[in-house]
């Protein structure tokens, strides 16, 4: 019953986009476009080939969890990441009123995302009872996700060159440009994370969830906040409410996001490095990491903090009291009069 | 970009490039392995798990345990997995294990619950870590000083965990010595052992488990800093009626009941221990080398290669 509630979800999510897509304006298909139409293609197929693998017709023992893997890594990367550069990519330009710099960057980023990312995913498994084959083939796919970074990171800095002062005043900006730069910062650290001399220390450790956490909540997470301060006005008819709370969401989650990374990074360090150490009790590792995994709840507070501010703004929105105003709600005074038509 | 069939031609190649790669061709290669026999067709490594075995491992799963203990055994080349010893019993403790682990240890595990993190420590072999039958009437060691524990009482699981080198018949025996069938059909007396109510039962034995599931922090001084839940949930407490149950858990404490009450594991505890119980990849494969230095792999499975790891023979079917 779950399943099928979920089925029917994501067919009226879908079947709106496409019947969108069919009568759009032009020949010109966006890159924005590319991302949803491939990420709509590749959610089904994703979830419909894990289920089938692990629940219908079910693999042997260890591919079970190569398989789970494989889902959990491609969810990331084809659904969630496919949907936040997309929004990225829309938004962006939009905002700031400018063109994306260039689209070939934007063409060539596009289809080595889609040929790299989805080929990781066993590094996760790094020396676990697997083929080394397996394994080694996610390391390279996962270091060859460079090019993907790079040319995306490059595009959305060319496209913001000279625009940046209008993350001062715009809540979408601000929150999108994080989470795009974040993009970057966490497939670096994915890379660093995976080759096999620092795997040694930090698998089985809290590094793997920083990288997940930056992953599913600095990249995707934000960008959908940046994407719901623009969206969301257009819906309702109103404009939010309050200029201070945004920022203290934006500032709460951002340090939220950016602490909790750094103390499980930092703790897993330490925990693999106690680990390796056979001189070490196991007791011991587990009580150097537990400062850090203290620390790890207060970011994890701070999130909590700004979700409650975001549900409350976002409640008085829905409840029609936003501002009845012409002008979006501006994070700051804006003092320049010429940089207003870019908001 | 135009044109749609393009685009959808190049999403639907590489999605299914990496569909094929990374389940496809691995299932081919590894989906469907057989249990290793020797020569005479006998001595089967894995076999099933008993009922309530099988049973213990959905209440692992269920309970979460995944989230924090991993049970996969890492090359020596490229981690200190092997060398780990555990931190309760006797010193030295049982080791993690003698060899990497291998798709051939977990076809018949369903789920498979290799894990990701270690919260807390690996559990690959911790059927391995029991005290062997034989030892179990012996006097528990002290509770809090295990590093001062009557040593030979417990040196033989030390020594069960070191294979002689080329002898690939003979490690069947600590393997087998356990007994998790038996121990499933039959939990309570080995539940019962420990005749010292204020000790603690013998490390890694099934009444430790089920105190270690009960009370996690009450193990030893150094173990208050573990972050492992109270399973009390899986235990009930009740008032004693005649005679004391004869698995009734042995505790001290803040943890144990008032007087004239008993706290007893349920029928999941004990399948979850009974799981515990039978986690054990000491059987030498053909596939993987077995302890540093021990017997030589048979041909077919390459030495351990920077880069490389011993990777499973391909099946041969």
């Amino acid at each position: 019953m779950p399943q099928s509630s979920f089925l029917f979800a994501y067919a009226l999510i879908i079947s709106w986009a496409v019947l969108m897509f069919r009568f759009r304006r032009g020949d010109q298909i966006y890159i924005t476009q590319w991302y949803l139409l491939a990420a709509f293609l590749w959610f089904p197929w994703l979830y419909a080939a894990a289920q089938a693998m692990l629940f219908v017709v079910p693999v042997q023992g260890v591919m079970q969890a190569a398989v789970s893997w494989w889902y959990a890594n491609n969810l990331l990367f084809l659904w969630f990441g496919a949907i936040a550069l997309g929004t990225a990519y829309y938004m962006i330009p939009k905002v700031i009123g400018r063109p994306v710099y260039s689209y070939h960057l934007a063409t060539i980023g596009f289809w080595t995302y889609a040929l790299f990312s989805s080929w990781t995913g066993m590094q996760r498994l790094v020396d676990g009872p697997f083929p080394a084959w397996m394994i080694t083939a996610s390391i390279a796919a996962t270091i060859l996700t460079i090019i993907p970074v790079a040319t995306v990171g490059l595009n959305h800095h060319m496209t913001m060159q000279g625009y940046f002062p209008v993350m001062r005043y715009s809540p979408t900006l601000r929150f999108t440009v994080f989470g795009a730069m974040s993009y970057t910062v966490f497939s670096v650290l994915g890379i660093l994370i995976s080759l096999r001399s620092t795997a040694r220390y930090l698998h089985f450790t809290e590094a793997s969830i920083a990288y997940s956490h930056m992953g599913l909540y600095a990249f995707f997470t934000m960008i959908m906040f940046g994407s719901m301060y623009y969206i969301v006005p257009r819906l309702v008819g109103r404009e939010w409410r309050y200029a201070s709370l945004i920022k203290l969401h934006f500032w709460a989650s951002a340090y939220g996001v950016g602490l909790m990374s750094l103390m499980l990074l930092v703790g897993g360090l330490t925990q693999g490095a106690d680990q390796n150490d056979t001189s070490m009790t196991f007791i011991e590792s587990v009580a150097s990491v537990l400062p850090y995994v203290r620390g790890r709840t207060v970011a994890a507070l701070l999130l909590t903090v700004s979700h409650f501010i975001f549900a409350f703004h976002f409640g008085l929105m829905l409840f029609g009291l936003g501002r009845t105003s012409t002008v979006p709600t501006f994070l700051n005074p804006v003092e320049a009069e010429g940089s207003e038509e870019h908001l | 970009m135009k044109g749609l069939v393009p685009l959808f031609i190049g999403l639907f190649g590489t999605f299914a490039f990496s569909w094929v790669g990374l389940t496809v061709i691995p299932n081919w290669q590894i989906g469907a392995l057989n249990p290793q026999t020797d020569e005479e067709g006998t001595d089967a490594y894995p076999t099933p798990k008993s009922g309530m075995a099988d049973r213990g491992r959905r209440i692992y799963a269920a309970n979460g345990c995944i989230y924090c203990h991993s049970q996969q055994i890492r090359p020596d080349y490229d981690s200190a997995d092997i060398d780990r010893v555990r931190d309760a019993g006797p010193s030295p403790g049982p080791k993690w294990a003698e060899r990497r682990s291998a798709p051939r240890d977990y076809i018949f595990d369903r789920p498979v619950v290799l894990g990701k993190e270690r919260m807390g420590p690996d559990l690959a072999n911790i059927g391995k870590a029991a005290p062997t039958e034989e030892e179990k009437p012996a006097p528990p060691p002290p509770a809090n000083a295990p590093a001062n524990s009557p040593a030979p009482a417990q040196s033989p699981p030390a020594n069960a965990s070191a294979p002689k080198p080329g002898t690939s018949g003979s490690p069947a025996a600590p393997a087998t010595s356990p007994t998790p069938p038996a121990a499933a059909l039959n939990p309570s007396p080995a539940a019962s052992a420990s005749p010292n109510p204020t000790g603690l039962p013998p490390a890694y034995s099934e009444a430790w488990h089920h105190r270690h599931l009960y009370a996690p922090r009450s193990m030893s001084p150094d173990n208050r800093d573990s972050t492992m839940p109270a399973y009390k949930f899986l235990y009930e407490k009740h008032p004693i009626s005649g005679e004391r149950s004869a698995d009734a858990l042995q505790l001290e404490g803040r943890d144990a009941p008032p007087p004239g009450w008993e706290v007893v594991p349920t029928y999941e505890a004990k399948c979850l221990v009974a799981y515990l119980m039978s986690l054990d990849q000491s059987h030498p494969l053909k596939e993987v080398k077995t302890a540093p230095g021990g017997a030589a792999p048979p041909a077919g499975s390459p030495p351990a290669a920077p880069g490389g790891s011993p990777t499973p023979a391909p099946p041969k079917k």
